[in-house]
């Protein structure tokens, strides 16, 4: 099934350019996961890192198409877990009369912003892999017959650049909002 | 891939760069805009204001953070993570203690984890460092909108505040200190002969 195929690569590019991004500079994401309220700064670069090696192992998983299943359950529990961390820091944010930080998801390549926007947006990624894992039980393999390799490819990549660029306009408005907020408050 | 499906697909590219490139283009002009509005508008606490209690946080919990006597000026002051300028203010502060009358300089973390950061190899007796206990509070209560931001103390009271980093603007606000310092010693004296 082609759209199978289509997400499951499509997901599979997402998490490989985050894990390649955040391997370029680590530090840079060590140090934004370290202010993120509810993540205790000793735990920050336990966590960085296995972060960054689940989302390479499921996009390698994802991309060759073996254990398709597996790989779309577990990124689904990633996509859940990054809303989980974007929700529990609006929570944090809006009680601190703060406004969203820098997620450092793509290791500072972009300027990306935990916010409700992208919440939703990795809620609705989950969503898809969970639709994919109960349509690929009993599926295995890759097989580019209905639409050719070329496309297949061209397309996942194109919807792994949509997310991330659809991250960055919500940063951006994320940013206008902070800007103008912080003009209106009374001095 | 057929001819019109390449020419679909490139197309689609196409848009998703310009899309990108006008957001990178967008974000940079509302940094440039806001950005320095931002950090131009100070909202640190006034001279001749008594600091609020400054919350901490040590390997027993949260605690109060002991300021200096009276007679003596210190510095405070409130860095990031991240923040080019912090970590030049630090390297200014303690590889170059070299003010005059400048008895402790206080650096105080305001990253939000609230962790304790225990002792520091750059701690000495009188260059500290420690982390805020509610770091979300810190820009509220202490007017902290940029990084680094500087206080100088004479006990509680509050001299001056500024972004400092470097010895030249270090230096421009102490004298700006003792300036005030003296603002205020004249007022008092008028007060006390009226």
């Amino acid at each position: 099934m082609a759209w199978i195929e289509l997400a499951g690569r499509s997901i599979g590019l997402i998490l490989l350019a985050s894990a390649i991004a955040k391997l370029i500079r680590p530090d840079y994401f060590l140090r934004r996961l370290g202010e993120y309220s509810f993540v205790p700064g000793a735990l920050a670069v336990p966590l960085g890192f296995c972060a960054i090696l689940g989302e390479a192992v499921v996009s390698v998983v994802l991309l060759t198409g073996v254990a398709a299943t597996a790989g779309f359950i577990a990124a689904a529990a990633l996509f859940a877990i990054f809303a989980a961390a974007s929700w529990l820091e609006l929570r944090a944010g809006s009680a601190a009369g703060g406004s969203g930080i820098d997620c450092g998801c793509l290791g500072g390549v972009l300027p990306l912003r935990l916010g409700r926007a992208a919440m939703m947006l990795n809620l609705g990624v989950c969503l898809v892999a969970v639709a994919c894992a109960i349509a690929s039980v009993g599926v295995s393999g890759v097989s580019d017959d209905e639409v050719g390799t070329g496309m297949l490819w061209a397309l996942a990549a194109l919807l792994a650049a949509s997310y991330w660029i659809a991250q960055f306009a919500f940063a951006v408005v994320g940013r206008m909002r902070t800007a103008l907020e912080a003009q209106r408050r009374p001095a | 891939m057929s001819t019109p499906e390449t020419i679909a697909v490139v197309a689609l590219w196409i848009v998703a760069a310009a899309i990108l490139l006008l957001l990178l283009l967008l974000y940079r002009q509302v940094d440039s805009a806001y950005g320095s509005n931002e950090s131009n508008q100070s909202t640190a606490l006034l001279p001749g204001v008594e600091l609020p209690p400054v919350e901490i946080m040590t390997p027993a919990g949260p605690d109060f953070l002991d300021l200096p006597a009276d007679p003596e000026l210190s510095i405070l002051a409130f860095l990031g993570s991240d923040c080019d300028r912090c970590a030049q203010l630090e390297e200014t502060l303690t590889k170059e203690p070299v003010f005059d009358g400048l008895a402790n300089c206080l650096f105080v973390s305001a990253t939000p984890n609230g962790e304790p950061i225990g002792q520091r190899p750059d701690d000495t007796e009188t260059v500290r460092f420690y982390s805020a206990a509610y770091a979300p509070d810190v820009p509220r209560t202490f007017g902290v909108n940029s990084v680094p931001l500087v206080y100088v103390l004479q006990g509680r009271t509050v001299l001056a505040a500024h972004s400092a980093a470097d010895h030249r603007e270090l230096a421009e606000l102490l004298d700006a200190a003792r300036e005030q310092r003296a603002a205020l010693a004249t007022e008092v004296g008028e007060a006390a002969r009226s």
